[in-house]
């Protein structure tokens, strides 16, 4: 058994004081409260868009029905009784079907509170019915406003705008996250090449970025999507013979090959502006002296650039993440709104707001607020965990790099 | 000052040729060329030769290419729409061009006077609700898509309010025919436009103002007893106003994009609604002379930028 060593006392002061993890989250998230709610808010999102089957209340793509009770029997029918009597209020028309519990009738003739009607229709048995059952019929339940059965209310179909709402978040994040995986990562790869290579691999890579730079962002955007978007266009058809990627619904995106002709154009958008910046970053790590001390020992190219290089940028390249993926959120949405992204049925925020416009200026305004208002906050939370992001990893860039100083779309 | 113009002017001729080439080459990769979209009804391969004809595609494609250049260099010719009327594109620009000139020129200004007086505030007073509200804001004006906003101006306008922009009964009406008319067609639109760049101006003006301010030249400029006025109007913000200028350079690349989106939201016939529907209809002649001048006109609004800092900072010169 070893025998306790009692440290000196300098050094037992020298210990920080140990702070738990949960509490150390606790400290930065009061520290920096608008990040903390970027990071609630993107999380509540994230949670209802991977778990849409379960959290959504109906169908994203089913028309929702109601039953609307015209009239109720004030005396009990048997099943061969033609003559019905109905309480004031019979709101019903000649010609009419409706519902009496399971059996289906025919107004043939209404006078007063009196209706003749035709019984057992649609194939229904004719059955005897209480005094107070309801005379109703089933119709699409379209454009009715906020209420508890319907929280967000429906659209123009009948459809749950809360359900597509929260079905709508998966497509957008999931088309928001692979246009910026794809974006950051070939932008890295050309502007460390570009900025490490120099030479005539520089000048040509820089020469295609500066023509894509000349582009205002959307429309480079629209122009792309035009062209890889098309049904036969040589991008998609590539991808849906040689590449693994299914045509169907995939991860509970429907449509996936689509999506992802959707993301890869917002991604190829923005690789001209990552590769830019990268490379100006890797042109002063490359003077460092380490680097020299690398060559030196015998590293090959390869190694330097993916090894000593590469680390020094990952830190910038975390921020232009953090700041494209906003972007690309609401790059799908502007893009879906103008009609040349995701196609309807399949719920997207931009596509529904465009769906619901003409019925937005009738008055019915929340199928086209409640898409945008949740696309609103996604985008919000990652600018304000962006801004936080940037402030904890370097006080220098605070505020000089945010999503304002970049170019957006 | 000449000879910087003229090599910057110079240096547009490669990128100008790079941003053709790319447009030409991009339309030419889709599917189905335009003379298929051109013939629909009882189209049979000869009708559809003559047409290719007729339309010139049966040239080898560098022939089209530098035909088109060329025609738009010689001629200032941009070539003509693909459908039926067979309109040139210059034809349609001289009469959209105001539109979506008055609605840029719009938002710029109340960009720059939404943007700079919050920056400046909240910069010279950093740490008080001012500046609390002021970074708040620019945060939820540049999360908030501005065709969201324009659909909700529009519907709680004619709703709650009973007033509709009058571009949807009546066109586009010139400032100088009716200027109240004009201002309430345009005043909505630049503002839903205006306020994501001026979010944008504002966080840079206070980050920029807040760097200027620690210099020893300010503490000069309070040391000599100047009011707080004077010390940030003349001494500061000049300088802070550089990094902004840049800024404003890079939105207009925004401001063209963000005008194809909101001039189709709020009805307005400009450029930006043209180029939406000729891409909708796959008018492939009409987008990229288009593109191609968005483009131009994007590099070109950089080099203006670029000269003024010259004139906001004598200490840089040309040579």
């Amino acid at each position: 058994m070893a025998q306790e060593v009692a440290a000196p006392r300098g050094f037992e002061e020298a210990v920080p004081p140990r702070i738990s993890a949960p509490r150390r989250a606790l400290q930065m998230a009061l520290r920096h409260p608008l990040g903390a709610f970027g990071l609630l808010v993107i999380a509540v999102l994230l949670f209802a868009g991977i778990f849409a089957e379960l959290v959504a209340p109906y169908d994203p793509k089913e028309p929702n029905r109601i039953t609307k009770a015209f009239a109720e029997l004030s005396a009990p029918v048997d099943a061969e009784t033609t003559t019905f009597t109905v309480k004031d209020g019979a709101d019903l028309g000649f010609g009419q079907t409706v519902g009496i519990g399971s059996e289906e009738i025919i107004v043939l003739l209404i006078a007063g509170n009196t209706i003749t009607v035709q019984r057992g229709a649609e194939h229904t048995e004719a059955t005897p019915h209480d005094a107070g059952a309801a005379l109703g019929s089933s119709t699409v339940d379209t454009l009715s406003g906020p209420s508890a059965k319907h929280p967000f209310g429906t659209d123009r179909l009948g459809r749950d705008v809360l359900s597509r709402t929260i079905f709508g978040a998966r497509i957008s994040l999931m088309i928001g996250l692979v246009a910026m995986l794809f974006g950051v990562i070939v932008g890295s790869f050309l502007g460390v090449l570009s900025g490490y290579a120099g030479g005539f691999v520089d000048s040509a890579i820089q020469r295609s970025v500066d023509a894509l730079l000349a582009f205002p962002p959307v429309v480079l955007l629209l122009a792309i999507i035009t062209v890889i978007g098309d049904e036969d266009s040589a991008v998609r058809i590539f991808l849906a013979h040689n590449t693994p990627i299914p045509q169907g619904t995939f991860l509970g995106v429907p449509d996936f090959l689509n999506i992802f002709v959707i993301s890869l154009a917002i991604g190829i958008a923005v690789v001209a502006s990552v590769a830019r910046v990268v490379r100006g970053a890797v042109l002063s790590i490359k003077e460092n002296v380490y680097i020299e001390a690398a060559r030196a020992m015998g590293a090959t190219d390869s190694r330097i650039m993916w090894r000593h290089i590469f680390p020094n940028v990952a830190a910038l390249i975390v921020i232009l993440a953090s700041i494209t993926l906003p972007l690309a959120i609401l790059a799908e949405a502007a893009v879906s709104f103008l009609g040349v992204g995701v196609q309807p049925p399949v719920p997207s925020w931009g596509a529904d707001m465009t769906a619901n416009r003409e019925s937005a200026l009738a008055g019915t305004w929340w199928p086209v607020f409640f898409p945008g208002l949740a696309l609103s906050l996604v985008v919000l939370g990652f600018n304000m965990l962006g801004d936080a992001f940037r402030d904890i990893s370097d006080p220098r860039l605070r505020g000089a790099l945010g999503s304002g100083g970049g170019r957006s779309l | 000052m000449r000879n910087y113009i003229l090599r910057r002017l110079l240096i547009l001729i490669p990128i100008m040729l790079g941003v053709s080439f790319l447009t030409f080459g991009m339309f030419r990769m889709i599917p189905g060329d335009a003379a298929v979209l051109r013939c629909q009804l009882g189209c049979t391969p000869e009708v559809l030769e003559d047409l290719r004809h007729e339309m010139g595609l049966d040239r080898p494609w560098y022939r089209q290419y530098g035909d088109w250049v060329w025609d738009i260099v010689r001629h200032g010719d941009l070539g003509q729409s693909l459908t039926e009327s067979r309109l040139p594109v210059t034809t349609e620009l001289d009469r959209r061009l105001p539109v979506t000139l008055e609605l840029v020129t719009m938002t710029l200004f109340m960009a720059l006077l939404l943007g700079i007086p919050p920056g400046v505030i909240s910069a010279i007073r950093p740490g008080t609700p001012l500046d609390w509200l002021a970074r708040v804001g620019s945060v939820l004006w540049l999360s908030i898509p501005g065709f969201w906003l324009g659909i909700l101006v529009i519907a709680f306008g004619v709703n709650w309010f009973g007033w509709t922009p009058p571009q949807f009964g009546s066109g586009y009406v010139p400032f100088r025919d009716d200027p109240w008319v004009n201002m309430q067609q345009f005043f909505f639109p630049a503002l839903v436009l205006a306020l994501a760049i001026a979010a944008a101006i504002m966080r840079l003006t206070r980050s920029s103002l807040l760097e200027v301010l620690r210099n020893d030249y300010i503490r000069t400029a309070w040391a000599k007893g100047l009011r707080e006025r004077t010390v940030v109007m003349r001494h500061a913000l000049k300088n802070a106003l550089i990094p902004v200028l840049t800024i404003v350079g890079l939105q207009v690349g925004n401001l063209i994009g963000g005008a194809v989106i909101i001039e189709s939201v709020f009805n307005l016939n400009g450029i930006g609604k043209y180029v939406l529907e000729a891409i909708i209809r796959r008018d492939f002649f009409v987008v990229q002379s288009v593109v191609l001048l968005f483009a131009v006109a994007y590099v070109m609004a950089n080099l203006v930028v670029d000269l003024l800092y010259g004139w906001l900072d004598p200490r840089i010169r040309y040579g």
